[in-house]
C-alpha cells in the first residue's frame, strides 16, 4: 500500500515536471535580469509564441494518435498567403480582390481543413506512411506558397483580419503615461488550450484518440473506427495550422513566402518537452501548454540575458535531449511498476491479474 | 513466369522506368544538350554527396530507424575541419580563419571519420540502451551539432582549405571527378556488403522484426548501434567531400539534406518501417532526384517550384510503394481481397 502511494506521488511529480521547469526558468531569468519579470515582457512572451502554440495543439492531437504531422508549418504559411493575396490591395502585393476579411478567414480555415483531410485520407485509406506523407506535403505546400506569392511579402491587411493576432483586448495604464496593451492572441491561446484539453480528456472522441494511439489493433477490436479518428485528427491539425497562420499574419500585418518556415522543430520539441509521447497515447494538452511556455521563456530570457544566439541553438538541442531522457526513464519505470502489479495480483490470487493493471 | 510474377518484376523496377521517362521528357524539352556528357557528369556530381549520405541513411532505415543527425554531423565536421586546418585570421566581413593550429589534412581527415563514427555510436547507445525514440534523438542531435558548428564558427565562413584536403571533393581523374568515382564504388561496395555479409542479414532481420531477430539469436541492440556508426561514418565522408568541393566552410552546409536522403531512399523502394529495400534501389532514387534537379535547373525553372516538384515525386513514389505491397499481399493470399498493408 505504502509503495503504491509513493508510486502515485512519483508519477504525479514526473507528469507535472514541466511546471517545475517553468517556475525554475522564470525564477532564474528574473534573478539574472531585472528587465525580465516585467508585465510588459511576460505578456510579450505569450503573444510571441501564439502561432507556435496553435501548431503545438494540432501536433499534440496527431501525436496522441501516434501520427506525425510535419506539414503543419507549410499549411500555416500557405493559408496565410492565400488569405493575404485575397485581402490585400494590388499595390501591396495582393490580387486586388480585397474581399471581406471574415470571408478571408473562412477560406483560410477551409483550406487548412482540406489540407488536413487530404493528409488524413491518404494516410488512412491509402496506407501511406504518415511521416513521409506529411514531409511530402511540407515540400509541396512550401513550393506552392512561393509559387502563388508575388515573390515578396504581402502587406497591409484589413484591421478586422489582424485583430486576433495583433489586436489588444484592453489597455492598462502603466503609470508613466504609457499603456500596457493586453493582446487578444494571449487569451485566444489560453482558451484554445482549455478547449483542446476538454476535447481530449472529457469527450468520447478524446478517449478514442488515446485508445488508437496506445494500441491501434486493440482499439479497432473494441469497435473504434481508427481511420475516422485519425482523419479527423489531421483535419483538426490543419485547422490549427490555419489559425496559427491567422495569428502570425495578423501580428505581422503581412504574409511572406517564408511564414512558418522552420517552425516544425520547435513544435515537436515543445510538445515532447510538455510530456506528449511520440509513441502515442500519452501526454496531455496542459503539459503541452507548459512546453510552449518553457520554450517562449527560454527564448526571451536567453535573449534578454544577451546569450549568443548560437548558444541558444545548442541549449535547445540539449533541452530536447534531456526531455527525451526523462520520458524514456518514465516509460521504463511505468513498465516495471505495471509488471510488479501483475505479479503481486497473481500471488494474492485475484481472478484475472491483468484486470488490475491500469 | 506467370502474369503476377511479371507484374511483380516490373513493379520492382518501376523506378528505372520512371527515370527513363523523365530523361525522355527533359530531352524533348531541352534538346540534345541534355544528353551530353557534361550533363551526365553534372547529374553524378549532384548525386555524389547526396548519395554518400543516402547510403548511411538507407542502412539505418533498413534496421528500422531514422538517422536525422547526418546533416548535423556534416555541418559540425566541415566547420571543425576548416577551423583546425586554416591559419588564424581576424573576422572580417563574416569571413574568418581557423584557430591557428594549422593541422595537416592527414590528421584532420582521420579525426573527422572517427568523430563521425563516434557521434553515430552515441546515437545508437541513446536509442538502444536508453530506449529513446530514434526520430527525436537524432533530430535533437542534429540541432545540437549544428549549434556547436555555429558556436565554433560564430556564423562566419572559413575559405581556403588546403589542396591535400580537397582532392576527394574537387579533384578530377581525366574529365571525371574523383567524388563521382568514389561514390559509385561506395554504392557497389555497400550493395555487396549489405547483400552478402553477415551484417547485412542481421540488418534485414532486425529491421523486419526485432523480436523475431532476437529470438533467433541476433543482437538487435548491437546491429542498430553499428548501423548508426556506419551512418555517422558516411556523414563524415560526405562532409570531407563537400568541404573539398567548395573549399570553404559555411555553418549552414548540409541543411535540408536529411529530407532529401530519406526521400531518395523511399523513392528507391526502401521501406521506412525497416527490413526491406536495397542500396542500389536507393541509388536509383538519388539518381532520379539529381536528374530532376539538373533538368529543371537547365530549363531555368524557378527554384521554389523544384521543391514542390520533389514533394510530388515523393508522393507518387510512396503511392507506388504502397500499391506494390498490396499486390504482393494479394498474390500471397491467393488473390483474395486483402486489407491495406500498413507500416
Amino acid at each position: 500500500m505504502k509503495k503504491d502511494k509513493l508510486y502515485d506521488i512519483f508519477l504525479f511529480i514526473v507528469d507535472n515536471l514541466i511546471w517545475v521547469f517553468v517556475v525554475v526558468a522564470l525564477l532564474v531569468f528574473s534573478l539574472i535580469s531585472k528587465n525580465f519579470f516585467t508585465p510588459f515582457n511576460l505578456v510579450n512572451i505569450l503573444s510571441r509564441v501564439a502561432p507556435l502554440a496553435l501548431l503545438v495543439i494540432g501536433q499534440s492531437f496527431t501525436l496522441i494518435t501516434a501520427n506525425f504531422d510535419l506539414s503543419s508549418e507549410s499549411t500555416m504559411g500557405f493559408t496565410a498567403m492565400v488569405a493575404a493575396l485575397l485581402l490585400a490591395s494590388q499595390k501591396n502585393g495582393g490580387l486586388g480582390l480585397e474581399i471581406n476579411p471574415f470571408l478571408g478567414i473562412l477560406i483560410m480555415l477551409l483550406v487548412g481543413g482540406a489540407i488536413g483531410a487530404f493528409n488524413g485520407i491518404f494516410i488512412t485509406r491509402f496506407g501511406m506512411n504518415n511521416f513521409i506523407m506529411t514531409v511530402a506535403m511540407l515540400m509541396i505546400l512550401r513550393g506552392a506558397t512561393y509559387a502563388i506569392s508575388p515573390g515578396k511579402s504581402v502587406n497591409f491587411l484589413p484591421p478586422e483580419f489582424d485583430w486576433l493576432g495583433g489586436g489588444a483586448l484592453f489597455r492598462i495604464p502603466s503609470g508613466d503615461g504609457k499603456f500596457l496593451a493586453v493582446p487578444v492572441s494571449m487569451f485566444f491561446v489560453i482558451v484554445a488550450f482549455i478547449v483542446a484539453h476538454i476535447v481530449t480528456k472529457y469527450t468520447r472522441f478524446g478517449r478514442d484518440m488515446y485508445a488508437v494511439g496506445s494500441n491501434r489493433q486493440a482499439a479497432e477490436a473494441a469497435g473504434i473506427d481508427s481511420k475516422r479518428i485519425v482523419t479527423i485528427v489531421y483535419i483538426i491539425s490543419g485547422l490549427c495550422a490555419a489559425l496559427a497562420g491567422l495569428l502570425d499574419a495578423g501580428r505581422m500585418d503581412s504574409a511572406t513566402p517564408r511564414t512558418g518556415a522552420g517552425l516544425i522543430f520547435p513544435v515537436q520539441a515543445a510538445a515532447v518537452i510538455g510530456g506528449i509521447s511520440l509513441f502515442g497515447g500519452r501526454g496531455n494538452l496542459i503539459g503541452a501548454f507548459g512546453g510552449v511556455l518553457l520554450w517562449g521563456i527560454l527564448d526571451t530570457g536567453l535573449n534578454i540575458a544577451k546569450v549568443s544566439p548560437f548558444w541558444i541553438e545548442v541549449s535547445r538541442g540539449a533541452l530536447l535531449l534531456f526531455a527525451m531522457f526523462i520520458d524514456a526513464l518514465k516509460v521504463r519505470y511505468l513498465r516495471r511498476m505495471a509488471l510488479r502489479k501483475v505479479l503481486a495480483a497473481s500471488t494474492i490470487g485475484l481472478k484475472d491479474p491483468l484486470l488490475q493493471v491500469e | 513466369m506467370t502474369k503476377g510474377k511479371w507484374l511483380q518484376f516490373i513493379l520492382d523496377r518501376m523506378i528505372w522506368l520512371i527515370l527513363i521517362l523523365v530523361v525522355i521528357f527533359f530531352t524533348i524539352r531541352i534538346g540534345g544538350k541534355f544528353l551530353s556528357g557534361t550533363t551526365l557528369i553534372n547529374v553524378l556530381l549532384h548525386a555524389s554527396v547526396l548519395g554518400v549520405l543516402t547510403i548511411g541513411q538507407t542502412i539505418c532505415l533498413l534496421s528500422g530507424n531514422f538517422d536525422l543527425s547526418a546533416e548535423g554531423i556534416v555541418s559540425l565536421l566541415t566547420v571543425l575541419a576548416a577551423w583546425l586546418m586554416l591559419p588564424y585570421r581576424e573576422m572580417t566581413l563574416a569571413q574568418a580563419g581557423g584557430i591557428g593550429w594549422e593541422l595537416s589534412p592527414y590528421i584532420v581527415i582521420p579525426l573527422m571519420l572517427v568523430l563521425g563514427t563516434f557521434i553515430g555510436w552515441i546515437n545508437g547507445i541513446l536509442i538502444t540502451r536508453l530506449r529513446m525514440n530514434n526520430f527525436i534523438v537524432t533530430l535533437a542531435m542534429q540541432l545540437f551539432l549544428r549549434g556547436i558548428a555555429y558556436v565554433i564558427s560564430l556564423g562566419a565562413i572559413m575559405p581556403g582549405t588546403p589542396k591535400d584536403f580537397n582532392w576527394l571533393g574537387g579533384g578530377r581523374i581525366g574529365a571525371i571527378p574523383v567524388s563521382v568515382i568514389f561514390t559509385l564504388i561506395l554504392f557497389l561496395v555497400f550493395e555487396f556488403f549489405v547483400r552478402y555479409a553477415r551484417f547485412g542479414r542481421e540488418l534485414y532481420a532486425v529491421g523486419a522484426n526485432r523480436d523475431a531477430a532476437r529470438a533467433s539469436g541476433f543482437n538487435p541492440e548491437k546491429t542498430v548501434t553499428q548501423a548508426y556508426m556506419i551512418g555517422g561514418f558516411m556523414a563524415a565522408l560526405a562532409a570531407w567531400m563537400l568541404l573539398g568541393r567548395l573549399e570553404v566552410s559555411v555553418p549552414t552546409l548540409g541543411q535540408g539534406m536529411t529530407l532529401e536522403t530519406v526521400a531518395s531512399a523511399v523513392i528507391g523502394g526502401v521501406a521506412l518501417s525497416g527490413g526491406s529495400g536495397s542500396i542500389m534501389g536507393a541509388f536509383s532514387g538519388v539518381l532520379l532526384l539529381s536528374v530532376v534537379d539538373t533538368g529543371l535547373n537547365m530549363m531555368e525553372v524557378d527554384p521554389f517550384w523544384i521543391t514542390g516538384v520533389r514533394g510530388l515525386i515523393i508522393l507518387v513514389a510512396l503511392l507506388l510503394e504502397v500499391q506494390k505491397s498490396r499486390i504482393r499481399v494479394d498474390m500471397l493470399a491467393g488473390r483474395a481481397k486483402s486489407p491495406v498493408v500498413r507500416s
